[in-house]
């Protein structure tokens, strides 16, 4: 998908807009590893990066990590690990569908991380859920991994983008598989939280008040991918576009209001940062970012999103067989994101709301004439958003008439 | 675009915000209480964006994933 003008960037032009011939104190050893243990999915999302994204290459990957790629990747961790004398990493393991593994494969996988990595070792894995089995609750508790689960809402939401490639509704094998997960002992200590995209054209309400009934104490709301060159699910202007502003300010008032004991990532990040902290999520804020991607062929990719964007933004000619993650680090798709606002675009780093959203999500900033030197194609959206917060938070509720 | 667009706050958070009607809302919300105190906590351990990786939540900080 490389245009014309994009050949006019050179590799560090399309990741930050500074000189950083001179890397500073906000370099960080890496510490988060999304491991791509299937590169085929059981169901056909119509969102989804990794099929429908420009970046095409899962199609030439192996369906199924090789168990000696999984030796590659413990062992670079390892390296890094020593290297920087780290004492925790976390373990995602995400697909395509990780599931689709035979779980004998899962877990050999598993043990390589387990025995090849000498420091804390957090290992979780995000499914669709339509695979879970009891086997499946049985073995994730028994390799004490936990467990995010992706689900957009009721049947009715759901069914809008999460299909089987034959058109089916994939809405009653993945409520089979929460329920594993919420009702029985060794689910729910496994379990972590559901997964939204939002679908703007939804109910908020309807979604809380369907959480709340099921009893889920973690969700997180995630916006659908897009660049300036794809622009998200119901935006084609996202300059002219506050579709997605306007559903997060009602469920995030309905939420505050009446569902407080249900606790949704995305905006207690947004709160964090208002009140002075730092977001642990790489989606917002300004804080250094410190993960990275391995394929299921070891390839190393600076975020799994950037699918979205294209080949031109995964393909850092790096991999596990080959490389120290030291040699990631030093790539500028790996340390711009190590660079706060100091690597964004000119009209982000004079925004007054550049420490709080930090620019956006990295791909959402893409344009194939810029690279990532752009706002978000939310960015309105998230001037909004905070706005809304932060007058919830902040601005004193109108006194009671004598 | 709707009026909320306008209300955007220019100042930014580089500065310490005053949390005293936070603190006083919270008495009686549990997002706000729950806020606070992770706040609080990563200030008295230093959690600053830099030092990030040190941090131990529950989640990873990859947002496609838990």
């Amino acid at each position: 998908m490389v245009g014309n003008e994009l050949h006019l960037l050179s590799t560090s032009d399309l990741w930050h807009d500074k000189d950083f011939s001179s890397l500073d104190a906000n370099i960080i050893p890496l510490s988060t590893f999304v491991v791509k243990v299937a590169s085929r999915c059981n169901i056909d999302c119509d969102y989804c990066f990794m099929y429908h994204g420009e970046d095409q290459s899962w199609a030439k990957r192996p369906k199924k990590m090789a168990l000696d790629t999984a030796r590659a990747i413990a062992a670079c961790i390892q390296q890094h690990v020593d290297a920087h004398s780290i004492s925790k990493v976390q373990i995602s393991l995400h697909g395509g569908e990780p599931l689709s593994l035979e779980r004998g494969r899962f877990e050999e996988i598993v043990q390589v991380f387990r025995q090849n990595i000498q420091c804390d070792v957090d290992i979780g894995v995000q499914t669709n859920g339509t695979l879970i089995t009891d086997e499946w609750v049985e073995l994730f508790d028994r390799l004490g991994i936990s467990v995010g689960l992706s689900l957009d809402g009721p049947k009715s939401v759901n069914d809008l983008h999460r299909l089987y490639r034959d058109g089916r509704s994939t809405f009653q094998k993945t409520m089979s598989g929460l329920d594993k997960l919420l009702t029985t002992e060794t689910g729910r200590k496994c379990f972590s939280g559901v997964l939204t995209v939002v679908s703007p054209n939804t109910d908020p309400l309807e979604l809380l008040s369907f959480y709340d009934s099921l009893g889920l104490d973690d969700i997180d709301l995630l916006l659908p991918h897009g660049t300036y060159d794809t622009p998200p699910i119901g935006m084609p202007d996202p300059l002219h576009s506050d579709i997605y502003a306007q559903w997060m300010i009602r469920f995030f008032d309905a939420w505050f209001s009446n569902f407080q004991h249900i606790r949704v990532r995305y905006l207690e990040e947004i709160i964090a940062l208002l009140l002075g902290g730092a977001s642990h999520l790489e989606a917002i804020g300004a804080q250094s970012v410190n993960l990275i991607i391995f394929e299921t062929d070891g390839e190393i990719e600076a975020l799994d999103s950037l699918k979205v964007a294209g080949r031109v933004a995964t393909q850092l000619h790096l991999n596990a067989f080959e490389n120290v993650l030291d040699d990631a680090v030093a790539h500028p798709a790996i340390y711009s994101r190590m660079m706060g606002k100091k690597a964004l675009c000119g009209t982000c780093r004079e925004c007054s709301e550049v420490l709080n959203c930090g620019g956006g999500y990295l791909p959402h900033r893409f344009s194939t004439k810029r690279g990532f030197l752009n706002p978000s194609v939310y960015c309105e959206n998230l001037k909004m958003i905070f706005s809304h917060v932060r007058n919830v938070l902040f601005e004193t509720p109108p006194q009671a008439a004598a | 675009m709707t009026d909320a667009k306008l209300k955007i706050v220019e100042e930014a958070n580089d500065s310490k915000p005053d949390l005293s009607l936070v603190e006083r809302s919270a008495v009686t919300n549990d997002i706000l209480r729950r806020a606070l105190e992770r706040v609080r906590n990563e200030v008295s351990t230093e959690l600053l964006p830099s030092a990030h990786h040190t941090h131990h939540s529950s989640f990873s900080s990859h947002s496609n994933g838990w």
